[in-house]
């Protein structure tokens, strides 16, 4: 044996002497504590709007996956077109991963209201299986401003609040069928969507080493 | 603290650029330990040649104590990298897979790319291969992988905490094994070392 | 003329340390077989975006920001050119040569080679990664999938290599 082997070979074997008297942090625990958890929560890009939503419909984005994570008995009842169904106990099963496990596609959760796909997404971001997102407002939302759009009141008509209801009548004409009546049909129609993108989580993710 | 990508201390552009020069290490470590003569590669199945148990293992078990030290005193998140997820049947499945492009091809994707770049036709060859094969996967990808390719989905698992032992005590008791593989296969080079002809130790640099 | 390489545990060391400055600059850890698939879906992307929009595995990888001229894969590979161009400079093996054992024709290794390639092309989509980015990154951070890989790979290669024992070593006279 060369001089060089040894001393590669003794600080390997002294690298794993040391290994066993340090602390061991476990380096992949996403959720430890309670403050952990909290900012897990506060991440920035874990919401994305209904209107975003329809908006990739729309588009026909081929990245876009629904999950609605609600009972299969309310699902069949009523859910957003194309999404498929994956109840919230049943969210961590291995044939679901398709959906859920990639950094690719956009995975948007969502529930009747926030909370249960809130559960489901924090499930599955504590298991590493990050990158999903929650329909903000759930099918209420989705309802209130997609299928049933209210026009902007008197006080707060501005130039924004004005594209986004033309946005959503021409959603609501695409999701519902329903014909407009009055002007605004034309205007709805012609209008493009004008929801802004969403603005990009701050930490990049890592693309991955292989694969 | 690192890493400093992720965390946006250093800019995207850098990070390429780092990249490329990373991969330039690589390479010419790939090149330098012999990991563009493919009779080397081959070598580690027969044990004629135990270069490949040798870089890396060492590699490994450098990374990996090197970059559990660090962790432990606070220098780098491994939250924020790259972590592997686990995919048990898919990995062992595609595993076996790649085992025997192994053996029937004599490169690996990275070290093909390394001799092909020093001319090494067959290599240039494997890598027309590779690609052939990535073509045809994603070809029938809808209707033939969809499904293996996360089959046994476990999410981000480290070993330790599987098998339930602490990492440190694991990663002397790899150390160990290492040494043990290190000790092995170079007596079984040494064995075939008597029974092969000069030319061949030649061309395998032994 | 007999060749000449680094010391094995040398390399190993320096290779060891590279991915440490990796995981530690970038996040990531080395890999090779990913940067190969974001040339393969750009290909296709290039040909007929509408059939990579189509394509479930393609889908997801042209849409948004996912192009391998920002992929650090990708650069890391031309740089493995580059790096490994310089050392057999260094060294004096750079020229163009068939590497095979002394028995085999010319012919015979390259058809193996295509097959090689082939299977490892299939492989590391199915198993998530290659030796470099599945096995070697994944031991560096103690992930479960990448003892998975080394057990998978290195098994199976010791027993294929058991089957496939002509090609690399000359059929025994006894």
């Amino acid at each position: 044996m060369k001089k060089i082997d040894v001393i590669i070979i003794g600080l390997l074997i002294l690298g794993g002497v040391v290994s066993i008297f340090l602390p061991n942090v476990e380096p992949h625990k996403k959720i430890i504590g309670q403050k952990e958890l909290l900012h897990e929560l506060n991440k920035e890009g874990r919401y994305i709007t209904t209107d975003e939503v329809a908006r990739m419909i729309m588009e026909k984005d081929p990245s876009l996956i629904l999950v609605d994570v609600r009972s299969p008995e309310e699902y069949d009842l009523f859910t957003i077109d194309g999404a498929i169904n994956i109840p919230v106990d049943s969210i961590l099963s291995p044939s679901n991963m398709v959906y859920l496990d990639q950094d690719a596609y956009t995975t948007v959760l969502f529930s009747t209201g926030n909370s249960l796909a809130d559960q489901a997404w924090l499930t599955l971001e504590s298991y590493g299986y990050e990158g999903n997102r929650v329909m903000k407002g759930g099918l209420n939302q989705w309802y209130q401003t997609i299928l049933n759009p209210k026009p902007p009141s008197s006080t707060e008509i501005t130039r924004e609040a004005e594209k986004q209801y033309l946005f959503r009548k021409a959603a609501q004409i695409y999701f519902t069928g329903i014909q407009v009546s009055g002007g605004t049909k034309a205007q709805a129609a012609k209008s493009k969507p004008v929801v802004q993108p969403v603005k990009k989580r701050k930490k990049k993710p890592v693309s991955g080493g292989c694969g | 603290m690192g890493p400093l990508f992720p965390q946006e201390i250093i800019n995207e552009e850098f990070n390429l650029i780092f990249a490329f020069l990373i991969g330039i290490g690589f390479g010419f470590l790939l090149e330098a330990a012999g990991f563009t003569n493919t009779r080397k590669l081959a070598g580690v199945f027969y044990g004629y040649d135990a270069t490949v148990i040798k870089v890396f293992f060492t590699a490994a078990l450098t990374a990996l104590i090197g970059l559990f030290i660090m962790h432990n005193l606070g220098w780098i998140d491994l939250t924020l990298t790259f972590y592997p997820k686990t995919f048990w049947i898919a990995t062992l499945v595609g595993g076996i897979i790649m085992g025997a492009g192994f053996v029937i091809g004599g490169f690996c994707p990275g070290t093909s790319l390394s001799a092909a770049s020093t001319g090494k036709v067959d290599a240039m060859v494997f890598i027309g291969g590779v690609l052939l094969g990535i073509f045809g996967f994603i070809f029938t990808y809808d209707f033939l992988w969809k499904e293996l390719r996360v089959a046994g989905a476990m999410g981000k698992v480290n070993i330790t905490e599987w098998l339930g032992i602490l990492e440190g005590v694991f990663i002397f008791l790899f150390v160990l094994m290492g040494v043990a593989m290190f000790y092995l296969f170079q007596k079984w080079q040494d064995w075939w070392q008597k029974r092969m002809s000069k030319e061949d130790l030649d061309e395998l640099g032994l | 003329m007999k060749n000449r390489y680094m010391n094995p545990y040398l390399a190993g060391f320096l290779l060891g340390l590279l991915i440490i400055i990796s995981y530690y600059i970038s996040g990531e850890g080395l890999g090779s077989s990913g940067g190969y698939r974001d040339v393969a879906v750009a290909t296709i992307d290039k040909i007929s975006h509408s059939y990579a929009l189509s394509n479930e595995f393609t889908a997801p990888r042209v849409t948004g920001p996912h192009s391998p001229a920002h992929s650090f894969l990708v650069y890391l590979l031309l740089g493995v050119i580059f790096g490994s161009i310089l050392s057999s400079v260094l060294y004096g093996r750079l020229k163009f040569m068939i590497g095979k054992a002394p028995h085999i024709s010319n012919k015979r290794r390259l058809y193996l080679a295509l097959i090689g390639g082939i299977l490892w092309g299939i492989g590391t989509q199915i198993g998530h990664g290659c030796t470099s980015g599945l096995v070697l990154s994944g031991l560096a951070v103690n992930s479960l999938s990448g003892y998975i890989g080394l057990v998978a790979i290195f098994g199976a290669g010791f027993i294929f290599a058991l089957i496939f024992r002509r090609i690399w070593l000359k059929p025994s006279k006894k």
